[in-house]
């Protein structure tokens, strides 16, 4: 991108006394003192800045895990949250088949008790019957 | 012209010097950067005074732009061009000091194009109704026009400095030149 490589300003739409006042307006400083001190002001401010970038990012106490090797931790990190789920999933559905079958027990013992059934308890238990159990289908004054 | 025809165009002196300067600055060489800078800071400077209102905010624009220039060197690659990479870098650094400047001063009164760098033969009437005329004049096209006819780039150029389409661009120059030259009218009338 540098020179003049356009219609330097006398395309039909361009006032050539316009133009002409555009870059009187703009024309960038002569003095060479002052593209100078400007070159030795952008010099100046590198490693200030970048010093000031630096300080900005010293490390903090929990910095130090990012030194480790971030994507086999992360690979092994997933691994693990994927088998620590599987394996609350799995004692999950044990502890809930458990229940219903304690649950399943408790109301056959009821059911099967030499004991009359009255009304209420074979309500409350019924739920907890399998499926096919006949007591589910019978009326307790059929005891 | 086609991609081959510039593939076989002979490198110029210059173009290979300031290649070597690129390589060694990328290398570590702050007197290499600092040759970039001598070398490119007058133009930078152009592109950013076409962007910003006044000349402090051009300086600060163009340094903020060798600063960006210098922390992104190792991701430039060589056989690009070395200004054209770093004038768009500038342009954004001065894109975000316009910005920022008219967060600013959005509260404050409207800011003069002052540029304490003149052509003494400037007449202060002439100065004045320049002054007068660009500051009715929108952000973005008063831009475009001192991109277009002071410093010489071309449309698509000007596109890519600005982040606009390059139609855009050329709508824009065509508005600026016809509000310049409505508003100087009178000047030209007077002479």
């Amino acid at each position: 991108m540098n020179g003049t490589r356009n219609d330097d300003g006398r395309s039909p739409g361009a006032d050539p006394q316009v133009t002409a006042m555009l870059r009187a307006h703009y024309a960038a400083p002569q003095d060479n003192a002052l593209w100078a001190k400007q070159e030795q002001r952008i010099m100046q401010s590198l490693p200030l800045r970048l010093g000031k970038v630096v300080q900005e990012l010293r490390p903090s106490w929990w910095s130090g895990f990012a030194e480790l090797r971030t994507a086999e931790l992360r690979t092994a990190g997933l691994i693990a949250a994927t088998l620590a789920l599987l394996a609350a999933g799995a004692t999950f559905v044990r502890d809930q088949a458990a229940n219903a079958k304690a649950r399943e027990l408790a109301a056959r013992e009821v059911v099967e008790s030499t004991q009359p059934l009255d009304d209420v308890t074979l309500t409350r238990v019924r739920p907890h019957l399998p499926a096919d159990a006949p007591e589910r289908y019978l009326h307790p004054l059929d005891y | 012209m086609g991609p081959s025809v510039a593939s076989e165009r002979p490198i110029s002196p210059e173009a290979l010097e300031e290649r070597e300067l690129v390589l060694a600055a990328q290398a570590g060489d702050n007197a290499a950067f600092a040759g970039l800078v001598r070398r490119h800071q007058r133009r930078a400077y152009a592109v950013a005074r076409a962007i910003v209102l006044s000349h402090d905010d051009a300086e600060d624009a163009v340094q903020e732009g060798f600063l960006h220039a210098f922390r992104a060197l190792e991701r430039f690659r060589p056989e690009q061009a070395f200004g054209a990479w770093l004038h768009r870098i500038v342009a954004n650094a001065a894109l975000d000091i316009a910005r920022r400047r008219k967060v600013r001063d959005a509260d404050e009164l409207p800011e003069t194009l002052s540029s304490p760098h003149r052509d003494p033969a400037e007449s202060d009437e002439l100065r004045a109704r320049l002054t007068r005329a660009l500051d009715t004049l929108g952000e973005r096209q008063r831009a475009v026009i001192v991109l277009h006819d002071v410093e010489g780039y071309k449309h698509a150029e000007i596109g890519a400095l600005l982040g606009i389409p390059e139609g855009t661009a050329r709508s824009d120059l065509h508005h600026a030149r016809a509000h310049l030259r409505r508003q100087l009218s009178n000047l030209r009338s007077e002479k």
